[in-house]
């Protein structure tokens, strides 16, 4: 998952750096229809069994801890920011 | 055509929501692994047409807040989570060990769900997919709005490690390109701890 992203990424940001001068504004535009496209592959990829999963308790508590991690992240950023 | 963020992310969500349901019928055509490969290969035509983007806007000068920023929201994730597996813990009764296993995956469900799994059973190797499952699915559905109603910066941390791909999609959005590129980074750093962290801890 994480080896090539990275090196493209670094190539994306110096061939963008050279080419500033140059118009890239569509390519914002494309990259948001790229990501339509990317988010559909990711959900067939998935699957649907998450859907019709019949472990309730399981879904349930596992959206709490997710939830907790996401909003807890958020507090201590916050107090961070506020020291 | 000019585009509305909360919107577009309504649209990716869909999207989402529409290959899941289309597996069980597209699965036929899709046989030996043929989605995954394209699913990598779009995924880093994105992640370049993004970097191309930001490196066109970047402002060199920035960078060291750029870093202090991203240092800053990689710390609050991990803390974060830290946090939600002790009260997991302390709530439900389960072993503090496991719950920081999962809480720690911090949305990377492909590489939580199976070392959880290979360390403590099938049961917990779920919890662990779900977990972090849903802390990507929701960073999708609510960075629209958290962004709102916190800034579009501390939001990224929703996402966890996810924010280097599937989430920044939506970050894309509504965020400018500073937002872009400390989510990657962000993303970036944490796809480099969590194969670290996780089983470290699951082998204490």
């Amino acid at each position: 998952m994480l080896s090539p992203i990275i090196p493209v990424f670094i190539l994306g940001i110096i061939v963008g750096y050279l080419l500033r001068k140059m118009r890239t504004g569509f390519l914002g535009r494309i990259s948001l229809w790229i990501a339509v496209i990317l988010l559909f592959l990711t959900g067939l990829d998935l699957g649907s069994s998450w859907l019709y999963t019949s472990f309730g308790l399981m879904l349930l508590l596992s959206l709490v801890l997710a939830v907790m991690a996401m909003i807890f992240g958020v507090i201590v950023q916050v107090a961070v920011e506020k020291r | 055509m000019k585009y509305n963020g909360i919107l577009f992310s309504i649209i990716l969500l869909a999207s989402f929501l529409t290959g899941s349901l289309a597996s069980n019928r597209i699965s036929l055509v899709c046989q030996a692994n043929t989605c995954s490969y394209l699913l990598q290969f779009v995924l880093l035509l994105f992640v370049f047409i993004v970097s191309i983007e930001v490196g066109s806007k970047l402002d060199i000068s920035r960078l060291n807040e750029i870093f202090t920023k991203t240092w800053s929201l990689v710390s609050s994730t991990i803390v974060g989570s830290l946090i939600a597996g002790v009260v997991f813990s302390l709530l439900f009764s389960y072993s503090i060990k496991l719950s920081l296993a999962i809480s720690l995956g911090m949305g990377w469900y492909s590489f939580d769900a199976p070392t959880v799994e290979a360390y403590s059973g099938s049961m917990a190797g779920s919890l662990a997919f779900f977990a972090n499952f849903f802390r990507e699915f929701l960073t999708i559905a609510l960075y629209p709005v958290a962004s709102k109603l916190i800034g579009k910066t501390r939001p990224i941390i929703f996402g966890g490690a996810t924010t280097m791909d599937t989430s920044l999609t939506v970050i894309k959005t509504i965020g400018d390109t500073d937002t872009i590129a400390v989510a990657f980074m962000h993303g970036a750093f944490l796809t480099l701890i969590v194969p670290l962290l996780v089983p470290a801890l699951l082998s204490i």
